[in-house]
């Protein structure tokens, strides 16, 4: 099989990831797939710089990491993160309550998530979501492991603090009033 | 909060929790975690942040890739690529929810809101209702049951201008992890895409308003 064809194999199989990777640095999983996918066609038309032997996620993240920083420079890029579920399956009637209270954790969480500037998102994103080692973190995002660590503890301090307000940011029924 | 001389920082405490730490070091950082109760609480923290961001979005894992990506990647034949994408089936949560929950709600509430303030865990975001229902009147009439319906209490609505008819049903208030003054409540309603159903839980914020994340059931057909 020809290099670029098993490449572009592995790079099927990596979609789910990569596109939790782009959920988790967009909070949104349209914007997600939609940056996995400018980045597998970029991907595509670059494989030749891929060097075999290398994590091939990792080289995905990047390049996904830096189509996400050069979109939000774009002054048309901003949009409101939604902090929704994006599951919509069924659910076990016994266990709904329980399941509606993780899930409404799990929003606040990425509303909080959402909220933080975008270099910390993106540890949290590398690290925390895809596990990635701090050194790996670090050629990923490229900067220095010192800055990884110190943005990750900003990172999850700042969403620690931001659950522990709780209740009072922006989280309301719309048109309370009839 | 008013640090002096502590053998600590949180930058050294987030390797540790992560697990990237030599094994000298995290002997040093296990010394400290058992000495200082203020590097326990943060540690606590750091961790169960961590585990509720991966938490938080795992979804994609659990779901289909959509064509379009496949499709960047030439994998749209059937069978072929598109076939070989199966999205996992949900695995146990390491860390039940709720023991996350707890843990973190404690550890937070100690660092900071202060030992003995009640803790209220979410603020999601704004009011969510199924694609279709976008209907002011079913949110006010949302509301209105919330505020002042008895359990079991129907009230329905008829929404002209997103053509829209559906009817809300309350159940009474429930203590959860998340908040004294909650109640579930189901929605059903035809719209000019169908009907549909969902199942919510509303929760009264420290600002008195309240906050919900509904959960569809069942496809709008």
């Amino acid at each position: 099989m020809a290099l670029s064809e098993q490449v572009r194999l592995e790079l099927v199989s990596l979609l789910p990831r990569l596109r939790r990777f782009g959920f988790a640095l967009t909070g949104s999983m349209d914007d997600g797939d939609d940056l996995v996918q400018n980045a597998c066609e970029r991907a595509l038309t670059k494989l030749d710089t891929f060097e075999p032997g290398t994590r091939l996620d990792s080289w995905m993240y990047r390049i996904m990491q830096n189509m996400w920083v050069d979109l939000k420079r774009s002054p048309q890029s901003r949009r409101e993160i939604s902090a929704e579920p994006a599951d919509m399956e069924p659910l076990i009637v016994g266990d709904m309550r329980r399941e509606l209270e993780g899930r409404l954790f799990l929003a606040a969480v990425r509303r909080a998530v959402a909220e933080l500037p975008a270099e910390q998102r993106s540890v949290l994103a590398v690290v925390c979501v895809e596990g990635l080692s701090y050194r790996e973190a670090a050629a990923v995002l490229d900067i220095p492991i010192g800055t990884v660590m110190s943005r990750l503890s900003r990172a999850r301090l700042a969403v620690g603090q931001a659950l522990g307000e709780g209740a009072a940011a922006g989280s309301k029924v719309q048109g309370r009033t009839p | 909060m008013n640090r002096h001389a502590k053998p600590w920082v949180e930058s050294m405490l987030v390797a540790y929790v992560d697990h990237q730490l030599d094994p000298a070091q995290t002997a040093a950082v296990d010394d400290i975690v058992r000495e200082d109760a203020e590097a326990r609480t943060i540690v606590s923290v750091l961790r169960g942040t961590g585990e509720a961001v991966r938490e938080a979005f795992e979804q994609p894992l659990h779901e289909a890739v959509p064509a379009r990506l496949l499709a960047a990647l030439g994998a749209t034949g059937a069978g072929r690529g598109a076939g070989n994408i199966v999205p996992m089936r949900r695995p146990a949560r390491s860390v039940p929810m709720r023991q996350l929950l707890t843990a973190l709600a404690a550890s937070i509430a100690i660092l900071f809101v202060g030992v003995g303030v009640g803790y209220v865990a979410f603020a999601p975001g704004g009011s969510m209702v199924p694609a279709g229902t976008e209907s002011s009147k079913f949110e006010a009439t949302l509301y209105r049951a919330l505020e002042r319906e008895a359990a079991g209490a129907t009230l329905r609505y008829d929404d002209a201008v997103t053509g829209t008819t559906g009817a809300v049903t309350v159940a009474g208030r429930i203590a959860s992890s998340l908040g004294n003054d909650c109640r579930e409540f189901q929605h059903e309603w035809t719209g000019a895409q169908g009907k549909g159903s969902e199942t919510g839980l509303a929760c009264r914020t420290a600002t008195g308003e309240w906050s919900m994340l509904t959960v569809p059931r069942g496809p709008a057909s």
